[in-house]
Formats: C-alpha cells, structure tokens, sequence
C-alpha cells in the first residue's frame, strides 16, 4: 500500500477547533498530529467560588440561539 | 441585464463557543433569503468552501486571548469592507475576560496538567481594542433577529435600527410585574441593554447581563438597592462580574465593591 498522508485543516467542532494531520505507510499510522487552536478561555478557573444560582447554563455554554427558560 | 453582483460575507471566530455565529444557522425560515441576497464566502462552521477576500461583511465573533489571534484579526480587518462584531466576547471581551482581574497563569495552572503548551494573553479583549469596528452586536448570545437586521442593513448600506435602551422596557412590553419591587429579586434589567426578550424575569429570575450595559446605565444606584435587599458587597461586585466583565460601566462597578 501506498503512503499516504491525510490532511484535515480544520475540525470545526470537536469541543474545540483544531486539525489533524495523519501519516499512513504500509498500512500503519506513521505520524499523527493534532493541533487544537481554539484559545483556552478557563472556565473550570473562573467558575471557582460561585454560586450554581450565578451560573447561567445556556449563556455559559453560549449554546446558539436556543433559549432555555431556566438559563 | 447582467446579474448584479453580490455581497460576500465572511465569518470568523475569535475565543469564543460559537454559538454567536450558529444564530445565523438557526436562521431556518430566513436562511434562504439570506443566501439569496449574499455569498456565503467563508464560514468554516458552514462549509468547507472557503472563498479568499476580499470580503463585504464580516461577522466577528470571539475576544482577542492569543498572541497569534491579536494578529489574525488585523488580517481580518484589511480583508472587510464592513466588520461587525457579534456577542459579549466580540464586544466586551467576554466571561473569558475574568482573567483580567486574576492572574492569567494561575488560571492556567488550575485547569491544564502542561500548561506550558498553551500560548495565551495575559487579557481578554474585545475586537475594538485592536481594530476599528464598524458595529458591535451585544448579548450572550445574540439575538437572530437582531443579527438579520444588522445585515439587512449592511446590505443597503444603512445603520442597525437596534435599540440602546434597557431590559426594563421590554418587562413592561411583556407585562411581566417587576421581580425586583413584587419579590424583592435581585435584578440587572434596570442597567442591561435590551435584545434577549426579558426572559430571564419573566421566569422570576433576575436579569443576568447577558446584553451588557445599556445607554447611561446607573449601576450605583442598583448597587444600592442590591444592597439594601441583602446582598453583601461581594456579591455585589460578583453579579457585575459575568459576561459583560470588562465592559466600562460593569467593570467599573465590581471594582467600587472590593473586589
């Protein structure tokens, strides 16, 4: 089997943007390469010392434009 | 006649959680008008069809938080005719921006086992800090309608017609009793700007700021009746202290409040 090399520049929702590069010689992966550059916003940090009630679930997760009467 | 040329739109994505941007998407029942009006040129959330710019609109969703996007988004702005920022990220910095009151590294530290493989600002800050902007679209998220009449109005080359006012207004349009006054619930309504509806008091729940600070917002005084219905200084400063963080007239008030 031929090399091959498999390029997906941009995964765009894999809790995260990011991209995978991956080397296929004689049936085995060479190399694979995972790029994640989607920046770190800390939440697991800023959440410390908050109330549950503070937490605005839907907004938190900024989940689209469905609304949840409990947000 | 030859066809008129049309409008390309891009879309880009900052730090953020792309939900701004998938309001666009959740546009069902209006999406086909929409394409049919503009280009779809780059949306990597939509398609995998990228389109080089020149762009007529941008949509900029996500605060600056890296070295390489305080970069990108100079690029991204040489690319756009019209840049419009959408969501409190875009706009004011974000939840994310709760970093500026704390030490960036110590964040790092708490969440990531090797948090020498990140590269990140020791801020967040909103795409105006480092571009000029020419509208920002507020709220966590934004609201599609809202969105549809900032690019209809791009479209036409006229201003937005969206309203600077605050979530109290809405309240009465809703004819939802005042939370605060009825039950004595702590509220930001009277100093967040209006775009979500009022849903968060209409389900007797105070409003959270998701909108960010409305039109000449006086954020002492609620402070004060915050206080006079219990809430210790802390607190205070804590419910300030959400999306719209590092927006001037919130920021300004958590830091009157020790924290």
């Amino acid at each position: 089997m031929a090399n091959r090399t498999i390029q997906v520049d941009y995964i765009a929702r894999v809790e995260g943007e990011s991209s995978l590069d991956l080397a296929v010689a004689n049936a085995q992966f060479d190399a694979v390469r995972l790029s994640i550059f989607e920046p770190p916003r800390f939440f697991e940090a800023l959440l410390r010392g908050r109330g549950f009630g503070e937490c605005s679930i839907s907004s938190l997760e900024s989940a689209g434009s469905a609304r949840s009467p409990t947000r | 006649m030859p066809r008129r040329t049309r409008s390309r739109l891009a879309v880009w994505k900052f730090a953020s959680s792309d939900g701004c941007q998938l309001s666009l998407l959740d546009c069902e029942d209006e999406l086909l008008a929409v394409a049919d009006q503009l280009d779809i040129a780059y949306f990597a959330e939509a398609s995998r069809r990228m389109m080089r710019g020149p762009y007529d609109l941008s949509l900029v969703e996500g605060s600056i938080t890296t070295p390489a996007d305080a970069e990108r988004i100079l690029r991204v702005r040489r690319l756009s005719r019209r840049l419009v920022t959408i969501g409190a990220c875009a706009t004011s910095g974000g939840i994310q921006a709760l970093r500026n009151f704390a030490d960036v590294r110590e964040f790092a530290a708490a969440v990531y086992p090797h948090p020498e493989y990140l590269k990140t600002l020791a801020t967040s800050t909103p795409i105006s800090a480092h571009v000029p902007v020419d509208f920002e679209l507020r709220g966590c998220p934004i609201d599609k309608g809202q969105l549809l009449e900032v690019i209809r109005a791009f479209l036409v080359g006229r201003k937005p017609s969206i309203p600077g006012h605050s979530v109290c207004h809405e309240c009465k349009l809703r004819g939802t009793a005042c939370i605060m006054v009825a039950h004595g619930t702590p509220c930001l309504g009277p100093v967040t700007q209006t775009g979500c509806g009022a849903i968060c008091p209409a389900y007797g729940r105070g409003c959270y700021g998701c909108f960010g600070p409305a039109e000449s917002a006086n954020t002492a005084a609620i402070a004060r009746e915050f206080s006079s219905l219990g809430m210790a200084e802390r607190e205070i400063a804590r419910v300030f202290r959400t999306f719209n963080a590092a927006a001037e007239a919130f920021r300004k008030e958590s830091e009157a409040h020790g924290e």
